[in-house]
């Protein structure tokens, strides 16, 4: 059995990643630790999360059986992090196997990855059979179009640009900006034609190359023309840009189905795939059984993925299986987290769930902060912060406290128990258990949970909570379901405007201390202000 | 080569690298270089990027190839409520067109073996060669180099060895040493060109250069 380390240092989201004896031990993300998220940071390598994990799980990169640099390399980088000899992994198999083996999946599978662009590809398309992948095609990066790009240059246009010609939205980041405003929007065929002269599709393939210049060309043009001068104008940009990512991607997949007519279950992995309102067109189309995307789609991703692929190499991770979460970060003990308390002004009890169920029952905002930090950027039940769902108000509250600007509405979680009830089709709940995809409501439970329901189209992006995943985060739900008769909370990730959701407990006491928060439970105690 | 299209000026020149110069009503275009690889009917995007006649970015468009490829120039121009629009495409083809091979070598036997793929390279594409060596019993071997000077020439070819420690533009920077970036795209300019000019042999570089491998 052997040890892999695995490192991404690409134009964006670097990250670092261990696996051991075929069991994931650890993941982070670099912006954790350099407090700036990776859409603002560009060309950062590995380096903090490289040598934090070292630190956290007591074993040296050089010391293990497997060094590996996901493509891109920068083989100085390289060179300086692992003193030897290393392998390098291709940026879409890593970004393929990463799904594909930690979607449970059995029997039939299609794995598709697509962002905009990593080493030479930005596009592949495996067919996997119980542990077996098989490369179908892969899209070169100047041959094919990217809808990522189409999205990303999108986003930098949209709100004009700074003195240093940045996008004041930034790709990487901001997109799902965009994808909020878009269910606010309506069609405009100009609009829509103007976005398809950019990117079409034929014959499995997006087409023409270099989405990248042509939107930003376009995006700008219409800058200029003052296409984006007011929010309803974004909206209705936004609800078209979607349209047409939804309506090219369908296409594509129900042409791949007639190649493949035996392959329902789909993987997905890329930055692409962050769209959870294209997941959701996905998961709705009639002969999808089930669709998976695994946690950390985008490239924060890819040295996870670059371990998984190593460790079925070695005949140590043979099938696809399920994650038990995703809190791949460091943890804290409890004695560890007083230590830090300290030098706050807090009061400190003892947690009692229903102590706060009844606060979030009376409106109070929560801090969740448990286990080792999540690895993605979904706040999933480690740093997370926790609302009642029940007051249409809530956004704009939450946005004030948070100085957040979130067009996305939040997101709710929900009791694995009664998923049923509030959100249909019932399919792809295991992809659900990470919040990556949109599900619709019942008419029913629309106005008892409209803090978490997208106004227009009254979709929801829940996270299923189960029993005996997460029990603690599931207790504190079954709690507020005793007393609401509500089984779901609104999660919105822990971090305040425009910071990487929080890493350690000192980032997690400097918001409540702020006031930003009403109480912060962390492990097994409470903390308030004095 | 000027060409007129309607309003627009275009100003396209592939004897020092790939040059494209515009004028027109319009301030913007984007200009896209793509290269048609062997046995592949779908061209691969070699450099793109928006030109600003008036200012700003850049004002126009080019790109320091020297060697031969299968290339082929589009412009672009935004169309409101229509998008992006194609206005103009070129396709690089020397027929009957002066191109001018400066052959730097001192050794004599080098330079003849150049001068045999030299007159392949005409064979194949017709054009009207005009051959510039050191020694004048090559020159005569191609009197076009005696009458031509100083007449419109579509395309230079400059055969010869770059120092071995020049690292030209394939290192743009550190993070990208060593790398195939984007395919080939940033490194080498070219889907047909991978390999290492510094390793090649006497023949292998004239071919490399004229696309006879």
């Amino acid at each position: 059995m052997s040890s892999i380390f695995a490192f991404y240092s690409g134009s964006h989201s670097a990250n670092t990643a261990l696996v051991k004896d075929g069991q994931i031990i650890a993941a982070l993300e670099e912006e954790r630790l350099t407090r700036i998220k990776a859409g603002d940071n560009y060309d950062t390598h590995c380096t903090k999360s490289s040598s934090k994990i070292q630190d956290y799980t007591n074993l040296k990169i050089d010391e293990a059986d497997y060094r590996i640099f996901v493509e891109p390399v920068s083989e100085k980088f390289a060179s300086e992090i692992s003193k030897l000899p290393y392998e390098r992994c291709s940026h879409h198999d890593a970004h393929a196997y990463g799904a594909y083996f930690t979607s449970g999946m059995e029997g039939k599978v299609l794995t598709i990855t697509h962002d905009g662009g990593g080493e030479s590809s930005l596009m592949k398309i495996y067919t996997c059979v119980d542990g077996k992948m098989t490369l179908f095609r892969q899209y070169p990066f100047n041959t094919s179009g990217s809808l990522s790009h189409l999205w990303g240059f999108s986003t930098s246009s949209m709100m004009g640009y700074d003195q240093y010609h940045e996008g004041k939205w930034k790709m990487c980041k901001d997109e799902g900006k965009l994808m909020g405003m878009a269910a606010d929007g309506e069609y405009d065929e100009k609009i829509y034609k103007m976005l398809n002269s950019i990117i079409d599709y034929k014959d499995l393939r997006f087409f023409p190359a270099t989405t990248s210049w042509k939107t930003k060309f376009v995006g700008d043009m219409m800058l200029s023309k003052d296409y984006f001068s007011t929010k309803r104008k974004r909206e209705i940009y936004s609800f078209n840009l979607q349209k047409l990512t939804n309506d090219l991607f369908l296409r594509f997949i129900d042409d791949l189905h007639k190649i493949f007519p035996d392959y329902k279950k789909l993987c997905f992995s890329g930055g692409l795939f962050a769209n959870v309102k294209l997941n959701q067109k996905i998961n709705e189309l009639d002969w999808v059984e089930e669709i998976y995307i695994i946690p950390p789609m985008g490239d924060e991703g890819l040295a996870l993925g670059a371990c998984i692929k190593k460790a079925h190499e070695l005949g140590e991770w043979d099938k696809p299986k399920k994650l038990q979460n995703v809190f791949l970060g460091p943890s804290y003990t409890n004695e560890q987290i007083y230590s830090v308390s300290t030098s706050y002004n807090f009061v400190r009890k003892k947690y009692i769930p229903s102590e706060i169920a009844f606060e979030l029952n009376e409106g109070k905002i929560i801090g969740w902060f448990q286990s080792g930090s999540e690895h993605g950027p979904r706040a999933l039940g480690a740093r997370s912060i926790l609302v009642r769902p029940t007051d249409v108000g809530t956004h704009g509250v939450l946005n004030e406290r948070l100085k957040r600007y979130e067009t996305m509405p939040f997101a709710p979680i929900v009791m694995s128990e009664h998923f049923d009830n509030i959100f249909f089709p019932p399919k792809s709940k295991y992809a659900s258990e990470f919040m990556t995809l949109c599900f619709e409501t019942k008419q029913e439970w629309i106005d008892k949970i409209p803090a978490v329901i997208q106004k227009s189209d009254k979709t929801a992006r829940p996270q299923i909570v189960c029993k005996d995943k997460l029990p603690k985060f599931w207790e504190i739900m079954n709690e507020y379901y005793i007393l609401s008769d509500i089984p779901v909370l609104l999660n919105t990730s822990f971090n305040s405007h425009n910071e990487p959701i929080v890493e350690n407990p000192t980032q997690a006491f400097n918001i409540l201390e702020k006031g930003i928060i009403d109480k912060l439970v962390i492990e097994d105690y409470v903390y308030s202000i004095k | 080569m000027y060409i007129a299209l309607n309003d627009e000026r275009i100003i396209l020149n592939f004897d020092k690298g790939i040059l494209v110069r515009m004028s027109g009503p319009d301030q913007h275009y984007l200009i896209e270089l793509n290269e048609y690889v062997k046995n592949d009917d779908i061209p691969y995007t070699v450099e793109s990027y928006p030109i600003t006649p008036k200012g700003g970015w850049s004002t126009f468009f080019n790109v320091p190839i020297e060697f031969y490829g299968d290339w082929e120039i589009i412009i672009y121009k935004y169309v409101p409520d229509i998008g992006i629009k194609r206005i103009f495409t070129h396709k690089y083809c020397d027929y009957g067109k002066l191109i001018r091979f400066n052959l730097s070598t001192n050794d004599h036997n080098e330079c003849q073996l150049w001068v045999e793929r030299v007159k392949e390279y005409v064979r194949i594409h017709g054009c009207n060669p005009i051959v510039q060596t050191p020694f004048d019993d090559l020159n005569k071997i191609f009197p076009s180099y005696y009458n031509n000077l100083g007449v419109d020439i579509y395309k230079t070819y400059n055969i010869g060895r770059l120092p071995k420690e020049r690292r030209d533009f394939k290192t743009l920077d550190h993070r990208k040493e060593g790398l195939i970036w984007f395919g080939n795209w940033k490194t080498f300019w070219s889907y047909q060109h991978p390999r290492k000019w510094t390793e090649l042999s006497s023949q292998e570089i004239v071919d490399d250069i004229l696309g006879l491998s």
